[in-house]
């Protein structure tokens, strides 16, 4: 059973000192040299994954303290596609900036590998790369071209860039590659875009890689057979919003199982003893691999509480552990 | 019908009504006292001295611009939910929590039973109106939006926590109408995520609304409309106000669909640009929505609240857009 970041981790914090970043990135927009920002990334990054390892995590993450949101990071570094207006991510009260396919969208080149390799370099465990999925990234796009009929048409294209960036994050050393596919719950009828997409990471990947699926912010459980068909190593799934999903996967589950157990969207702290006894019900019938994750990821909560809900996790192993 | 409300309520406006949704940017002087406050170098009555500075320049530059109904520009407030938590009991000031780019805001906890103790903004309110003779709108976050964007560690669940900040929001309404408030606006924009819980935010408005003599007005912004229209109709308010600059090519075909039967507070001027788009650009929004509402229906004003934007960047944006609508008036009406 291994604890594990789910992706992005707070990037401020209330204290001056974990305001660096806040205050790098103002500097950076009146004319500040790009150096001092990519330092204050650099430090941020560090600080970040200490706090998940120092939390309890054996898997963390780099806490994607560059990137501006999931959805605009990537879908940014396709030529053909703008920035617009900002729009509200599901039922958060953060907002991503919406991309605008104003072309046809072609891969600009390497994007997340150099900061993995940066990421991996810096932290003790083991660096799980994210990638947000084809469908996310085209389900959010605006369509203000001829070159696509619909949004299924543009997620053919972000999947051959995304596989590309797949290649370069496994060559810079990633082992472990979670794809965010949110909106799939939503799009069910993206699943053959998806499906053949992750067909093409595995046919990259090199043995020692394991790709996992994230969906969250959603109930998965209407979705739940055609997920266990898609071709990936393990499934990431948000237990916050369903009522059913559990008793699903207690009834048996051979990929490796990430439970999104701590819910990333509140600061109530469950507590150990609670979060095991259910663990416990569905781990009787797990074949694979357990990691135990926040519902989503934690740029959602204050910094101390998103470290707490981590520590919450170790805790909760440890009693399942005895 | 909404035009016989607001003249019941003593309230004759022109066509095309402007307003904007609420917050001002705060001038740098204001920013810089709020500073001092934070570092214990001036007292809150100092902090008070300039709050209430910026709102009189805010009321005397809507004025003079010609807007038709104003609001206060929120010199006193920081962040929308945060505003009402620190005075409704039962909230605790959570941490940072990112809004969006560089953005942050300290997101409340709901810590305990949440009451209304004493009037929140009926003081501002009354500061304003005393300064014009136009309407001064009240000013309120709703209760589902105050639920959603806060932390629940107390009630059982969404619905429990919504309810009873809707009779809180309630009382602080009762409040704003005994001062002589008529317009008032309670902004939900968290209502467009949860399709499936569209029928609490419906309740819990009607909880907050029912019976009570105003006009009442509700923003939404950056959500999926399309999964909340035309449902939001249903909203026991007058008019809702909506962020249409950059979105009305989408929605304009669901609204043909389904015509809008309520007033609408069209957004014509987007918030979260520094470029200050030219009066044609706006006229043509305007005109643009008359294709689906119906001009009687229909106000305008910026996308959402300007206080991101440069008080100069603030200005120019009511500047263009009072000087759309008044064409608008002479060349649509």
């Amino acid at each position: 059973m291994f604890v594990a970041n789910h992706s992005h981790y707070p990037r401020v914090g209330d204290s001056p000192e974990l305001q660096k970043l806040r205050r790098a990135i103002e500097a950076a927009g009146r004319g500040a040299p790009k150096g001092e920002l990519i330092q204050a990334q650099q430090e941020m990054t560090q600080r970040a994954l200490h706090e998940q390892e120092e939390a309890g995590c054996d898997i963390v993450t780099d806490g994607q303290i560059r990137w501006y949101d999931g959805v605009s990071h990537f879908a940014g570094n396709f030529d053909g596609v703008a920035h617009g207006s900002i729009f509200r991510f599901f039922d958060t009260n953060f907002l991503i900036r919406q991309p605008i396919a104003k072309g046809k969208a072609r891969w600009r080149g390497t994007l997340t590998a150099p900061d993995h390799a940066f990421a991996q370099r810096a932290a003790k465990k083991p660096v799980k790369a994210v990638l947000t999925g084809p469908v996310t990234l085209a389900r959010h796009t605006i369509l203000e071209t001829d070159a696509y009929t619909n949004a299924m048409d543009l997620a053919a294209d972000y999947a051959a860039g995304l596989v590309l960036e797949a290649k370069e994050l496994f060559s810079a050393g990633a082992t472990l590659l979670q794809v965010e596919e949110p909106s799939i719950l939503t799009h069910p009828e993206d699943l053959p875009i998806l499906k053949e997409f992750l067909a093409q990471i595995n046919k990259s990947k090199p043995a020692n890689a394991s790709v996992f699926l994230a969906t969250y912010f959603n109930d998965a459980a209407p979705l739940y057979t055609k997920l266990l068909e898609l071709p990936v190593a393990g499934l990431i799934w948000d237990l916050t919003y369903s009522a059913t999903l559990e008793e699903r996967i207690a009834q048996g589950f051979s990929k490796v199982l990430g439970l999104g157990i701590a819910d990333a969207r509140n600061t109530k702290l469950e507590k150990p003893e609670d979060l095991a006894r259910r663990i416990e019900k569905i781990a009787a019938k797990a074949r694979g691999d357990i990691h135990l994750l926040p519902s989503c990821g934690l740029e959602y909560l204050p910094r101390g509480r998103a470290q707490e809900k981590l520590a919450v996790l170790a805790k909760t192993r440890r009693y399942l552990e005895g | 019908m909404s035009r016989q409300k607001l003249k019941q309520l003593g309230l004759d406006l022109p066509l095309f009504p402007t307003t904007s949704v609420g917050s001002f940017p705060k001038p740098p002087e204001l920013m810089s006292a709020r500073a001092q406050l934070r570092k214990r170098r001036i007292t809150p009555a100092d902090l008070k001295r300039a709050e209430e500075k910026a709102t009189r320049d805010w009321i005397g530059f809507q004025e003079k611009a010609g807007v038709d109904v104003l609001v206060d520009g929120e010199m006193y407030r920081g962040d929308m939910v945060a505003y009402f938590a620190e005075t409704l009991t039962g909230f605790r000031e959570g941490g940072l929590v990112r809004s969006y780019g560089n953005r942050y805001y300290h997101k409340p906890v709901i810590a305990d039973d949440v009451t209304w103790r004493a009037p929140i903004t009926v003081d501002w309110w009354k500061f304003s109106q005393a300064l014009t003779k136009k309407p001064v709108k009240g000013m309120l976050t709703g209760p589902y939006t105050i639920m959603d964007w806060s932390f629940n560690e107390h009630y059982p669940d969404r619905r429990a926590a919504c309810m009873a900040l809707a009779q809180a929001i309630r009382q602080e309404v009762e409040a704003l109408i005994s001062a002589g408030c008529k317009i008032i606006q309670i902004d939900e924009p968290a209502l467009s995520v949860r399709v499936a819980e569209l029928p609490l935010v419906v309740e819990a408005m009607d909880a907050v609304t029912r019976e009570l003599p105003a006009y009442f007005i509700t923003h939404i912004c950056y959500g999926a409309f399309e999964h909340v229209y035309p449902e939001i109709l249903h909203l026991p308010v007058d008019n809702l106000d909506l962020d249409m600059a950059l979105t009305a090519r989408e929605r304009h075909p669901k609204i043909k669909a389904a015509p809008f039967t309520k007033d609408i507070s069209y957004g014509v001027s987007d918030v979260h640009s520094h470029i200050v788009e030219d009066e044609a650009t706006v006229y043509e929004r305007v005109k643009h929505a008359l294709a689906v509402i119906p001009a009687a229906q229909l106000w305008v004003d910026p996308d959402c609240g300007l206080k991101t934007r440069t008080v100069e960047e603030a200005q120019d944006k009511m500047r263009v857009i009072v000087a759309a609508a008044q064409r608008a008036r002479k060349e649509l009406a």
